[in-house]
């Protein structure tokens, strides 16, 4: 069966070369079930560092799930086909998506990006955009019905998607 | 009475320009840190050396090296063709590439500029690379990346397959600092260290 897992990273990370995360970052993977896997992010290119407003780019550092050494946080959810494929389809081709890939630290981040992928995926049905800061998301996450796809409290009804 | 999405709204507007006015006020001394020159044309439909430059690093950091491959933005069939010619970050249950598209291997060598013009090798990579990230408009394949310190330095990419399918597709070889992190030089090698005999 397919999965989704959301990755929060805090401040200071460590990542595999020696570096620190600077605010955190949250991220996506995708696993086909049968043993494919990708994981998507998103951040400033690489050409604009320390610049919280800049063009941004999908797995800037290549793949996260490599990249970030120490998470803070990940839940994996069962998924559809139908739903991985939303996912991996928002995340090869994000401006397809509706999703502008010019990169604000406040508005339009890793965040953004995170949740807008949930979206496409049925996990985040009234469109959430996110907390300001990676950390603050995690109860976000752990409140995703996973039938429904909604933030609230869970319930029985199976979501169609 | 504001609600929380209010106060976030005013939090982001005043972080906003508060940010905004610390980039104009010291852009060059806070982003203006890259190496110069950051990209270099490179033409990948013939094999041999295909970029040979010296570039000045400004800041002790990592460097990150990788080739990227444009398109014009919004042009989605482009975008889709060329994607298709790369393949994706993927990997299968080996760890292998499981959609890697044309193969692009390069062999790149880093050399320091030392005194009296003696060049010293600092970073050596032989690699085909898979398509690892993507902007609004380019795909880009990761070479590898290597701590520099503050100096001139030679970077010698040499393409090994003739890759014919890019021909139509402008491509670059880019050097850049990878963005959102802190690096601590701490026991890092220091500038000197490679020049001494």
């Amino acid at each position: 069966m397919p999965t989704v897992t959301v990755n929060i990273a805090g401040p200071g990370a460590p990542t595999s070369n020696g570096e620190a995360s600077l605010a955190g970052h949250m991220w996506y993977s995708l696993s086909d079930g049968k043993g494919k896997t990708e994981s998507y992010g998103f951040s400033p290119a690489r050409e604009y560092p320390g610049n919280p407003f800049a063009p941004g780019a999908v797995n800037a550092h290549g793949s996260d799930d490599t990249y970030y050494t120490v998470k803070k946080y990940s839940r994996t959810f069962d998924i559809t086909q139908a739903q991985y494929d939303a996912m991996q389809s928002f995340g090869r081709n994000p401006s397809a998506g509706g999703f502008d890939t010019y990169y604000n630290g406040l508005s339009n981040s890793c965040i953004d990006f995170t949740w807008k992928a949930l979206e496409k995926g049925g996990l985040n049905t009234s469109g959430f955009q996110g907390e300001l800061l990676p950390l603050d998301n995690i109860d976000r996450i752990k409140k995703i019905d996973p039938v429904t796809g909604s933030l609230g409290k869970p319930s029985v009804r199976r979501q169609r998607f | 009475m504001l609600d929380l999405i209010s106060l976030r709204t005013i939090l982001i507007c005043f972080l906003s320009v508060y940010l905004a006015s610390l980039g104009k006020s010291s852009h060059a001394h806070i982003f203006d840190q890259g190496p110069q020159p950051s990209t270099i044309e490179i033409d990948l439909t013939r094999a041999g050396p295909v970029a040979d430059f010296r570039f000045k690093v400004k800041k002790h950091f990592s460097h990150w090296f990788s080739m990227r491959f444009w398109f014009v933005e919004n042009d989605q069939a482009e975008r889709a063709r060329i994607q298709k010619l790369l393949g994706s970050h993927a990997i299968d249950k080996n760890g292998k590439p499981a959609e890697p598209g044309i193969s692009t291997p390069v062999d790149l060598q880093i050399f320091a500029e030392c005194a009296g013009g003696k060049e010293v090798e600092v970073y050596s990579q032989h690699i085909d690379p898979i398509l690892a990230s993507w902007g609004a408009g380019y795909f880009g394949k990761n070479i590898g990346h290597h701590i520099l310190t503050p100096g001139i330095y030679r970077a010698r990419l040499v393409n090994k397959r003739a890759a014919h399918e890019l021909s139509s597709i402008r491509t670059t070889f880019e050097i850049a600092m990878p963005a959102n992190v802190v690096f601590t030089p701490g026991n890092t090698t220091s500038r000197g260290e490679p020049c001494r005999p």
